[in-house]
Order: C-alpha cells, then sequence, then structure tokens
C-alpha cells in the first residue's frame, strides 16, 4: 500500500469548505481523509496508483487554492 | 539549486521546477495575492503558506522541467502581477465614491418627477381645492355677465 501523502492548508489562506471540496474532487484518485489542527486544515490521501502520486498533491492544492479565490469573490463552483 | 536575491529585492528560493518567495502582506494584501495567484493557477501549482504573521510564502512549481532562469522569470512575473493587481485594487477603491454617485444619480433619475417637483405639485392641487375665505360665488353672475 502506497504511504500517505501529506497536504496541510494553512487557515488563514485556505477556507476549509475549499479544501474540502477539493478533496471530494480528487477522490477518485484515491483514499483522501480530512482533519485539522489548531492552524492548519489536513489532507491525508492515498492514492491508488503510486503514479498519480505527486499529481495529486499538486492537482489537490492547485484546486483547494482556486476554489478558495473563487468562494472570497463570492462565485460558488 | 540556489537562493538569489536578484534586483527587484524579492529573495527567490530556487528547487526542482519550483520557485519560492515570500509576499509582505503589509505591502500586497491578501485579496492582491490572492488576484496574482487565480492568474497563475493555469500556468503551474500554485500553493501559499503562512511564513509569519503578515508574510504569505508563495510556492510556484511548473507543470514540466524549468531551468533556473525560466523558474525566475515565473517568479518576477508573479512579482508584477501584484503590482498590477494592487494598482486594480487602488483604482477600484478610489472610484469607489464616483460609482456610488454615478450610481445614485442614475436612480434618482429614474424614479421619475424630482421631489421638489412632486411637492410643487401638491401645493399647487391643495391651493386649487380649498378656499381659506370660502366666499360664495353666485352661479347664475358670470365674469363680464
Amino acid at each position: 500500500m502506497a504511504e500517505p501523502l501529506a497536504l496541510r492548508f494553512h487557515k488563514s489562506l485556505y477556507l476549509g469548505d475549499a479544501v474540502r471540496r477539493a478533496a471530494e474532487r480528487f477522490a477518485a484518485l484515491g483514499a483522501i481523509t480530512l482533519g485539522e489542527s489548531d492552524a492548519d486544515w489536513l489532507v491525508s490521501a492515498v492514492p491508488l496508483r503510486e503514479s498519480v502520486r505527486a499529481r495529486l498533491g499538486d492537482e489537490l492544492s492547485n484546486h483547494a487554492l482556486f476554489e478558495t479565490i473563487l468562494a472570497r469573490k463570492g462565485i460558488s463552483t | 539549486m540556489s537562493d538569489e536575491t536578484p534586483d527587484n529585492g524579492v529573495t527567490t528560493e530556487l528547487g526542482e521546477r519550483r520557485v519560492r518567495f515570500s509576499v509582505d502582506e503589509s505591502i500586497y494584501d491578501l485579496d492582491v495575492v490572492m488576484g496574482a495567484a487565480y492568474l497563475f493557477i493555469d500556468r503551474c501549482y500554485v500553493y501559499l503558506d503562512r511564513e509569519a504573521d503578515r508574510r504569505v510564502q508563495v510556492v510556484l512549481r511548473t507543470r514540466a522541467a524549468a531551468s533556473e532562469d525560466e523558474l525566475h522569470a515565473l517568479a518576477g512575473h508573479f512579482a508584477n502581477e501584484l503590482l498590477n493587481q494592487a494598482l486594480r485594487k487602488q483604482i477600484g477603491e478610489s472610484n469607489a465614491r464616483l460609482r456610488e454617485f454615478i450610481m445614485a444619480r442614475a436612480l434618482f433619475s429614474a424614479e421619475g418627477p424630482s421631489t421638489i417637483d412632486r411637492l410643487l405639485a401638491e401645493l399647487d392641487a391643495e391651493e386649487m381645492a380649498s378656499d381659506d375665505l370660502d366666499i360664495p360665488v353666485p352661479w347664475e353672475k358670470t365674469p363680464g355677465g
């Protein structure tokens, strides 16, 4: 089984709903669980295939930022 | 790869396919940073982190292999976009009162006769309806009759 990918998104920069939506969007590529610490939204992702590991982290992070920016502008996806 | 401070004063740290630098929020607020980041999401992977209070760390990661020059150029373009977004925001804020005035004028003129016109019309109507002296006027007597 692949090692989980640990991502974190600072709460002052990323919206929790945005991170959750991004995780849902990429759920087909791995087993994704959400959590939080005092400062960060935490995402743990176990990719279904090792080949998508790096892309999964990059794409999920990008999408979380995209969703955050849209939400800050008052645009829902 | 290396850490460098180019002439624009932005300290960049280069890694494989990655350039990292920090933005001072007292110069570029978070809306400005987000506005610039939005324009780079299609070009590369963008990750933001909180480096310190009022400092945002920006990490740009290219989708394909990139040379040091290309990474520096990417950071430079982002810095330019920060300036562009800050200017747009400043212009938007300075024009806000003018926009409000134009909107108010448009709404005011769209509601029909002005308040003064309406008031004068009401006074005319009251004047026509009332006869304070209550002087009877025989119906037989007509002017010139």
